[in-house]
């Protein structure tokens, strides 16, 4: 029963990363979630909110993982409640934080 | 500014080029940036937009995968600007130290400075500046020795 839970997660997914290109996969107190790359759009929202009031960065990291939440969706608020800075990140990484680090898009750069 | 040195920013196998920007261009970002921190990124996306040196498109689906990119193209972009601005400075410097004995290259130095109004700075107004400062330093030296012979007098 188990290895085929795990079989259909996978299968799930890959649909979905197929559709949506590179995912950031995360388990968090044995759930599985699945987030979709930050766009221009959200990027430029999630600065902007983040300089006028770095008093709620915690808080706006949440609300950009919700919206980016393509898997899991259904144990994802009790989860943050429970666990917000898996999200948030803080000592340690958290989503947030792989997210933005995927938006970098690991570029190099030379003079020609 | 040196035809041909363009920045080739590369990430998953795409490469966009970027035109290489002046020290004012380079300057108007930065003070743009620092006047307004909230819109930074947007700050950073319309430079890269006016440096880049190829079709929208490209640039449009390059930064729609990786858009935190723009901030790091804008970094590397002000980066270029400010070695190409050292090296013409040391240029302007090595210029001004060999035409010390040739009076034809100061003043070819001083009028290219008189000349110069803003923008990179050419290696010869690097050194026509550079001429006018050491004789100010060196009336000023002057000045102290009067001034110091003067109250050496005083004190007679």
């Amino acid at each position: 029963m188990l290895s085929w839970r795990m079989a259909d997660l996978d299968t799930q997914l890959e649909t979905l990363k197929s559709k949506h290109g590179r995912l950031v996969v995360a388990e968090v107190n044995g759930h599985t979630f699945a987030f979709r790359p930050l766009d221009l759009a959200k990027v430029s929202e999630f600065k902007r909110n983040l300089s006028k009031s770095p008093e709620l960065a915690v808080e706006l990291s949440v609300n950009v993982c919700k919206f980016l939440c393509i898997f899991g969706q259904e144990n994802l608020d009790s989860v943050v409640q429970s666990c917000p800075l898996a999200f948030a990140g803080g000592a340690e990484a958290g989503v947030i934080d792989v997210l933005l680090e995927n938006a970098r898009g690991g570029v190099t750069f030379r003079t020609i | 500014m040196q035809i041909g040195e363009r920045l080739a920013v590369s990430a998953d196998g795409k490469e966009l080029l970027f035109r290489p920007v002046s020290q004012a261009e380079a300057g108007a970002y930065v003070r743009a940036r620092s006047a307004d921190p909230s819109a930074s990124f947007d700050t950073d996306l319309r430079f890269v937009s006016e440096q880049h040196a190829g079709e929208p498109a490209a640039l449009e689906a390059f930064l729609s995968r990786a858009p935190l990119a723009a901030t790091e193209i804008a970094a590397a972009l002000v980066r270029q600007a400010n070695a190409r601005t050292r090296e013409a400075n040391a240029v302007g410097v090595k210029r001004w130290r060999r035409s010390g004995q040739n009076a034809g290259q100061i003043a070819e130095n001083l009028l290219a400075f008189k000349a110069y109004s803003g923008g990179d700075p050419p290696a010869a107004a690097v050194a026509g500046a550079l001429h006018i400062a050491e004789w100010l330093d060196n009336t000023r030296g002057i000045f102290r020795i009067f001034l110091a012979v003067v109250k050496a007098l005083g004190r007679k």
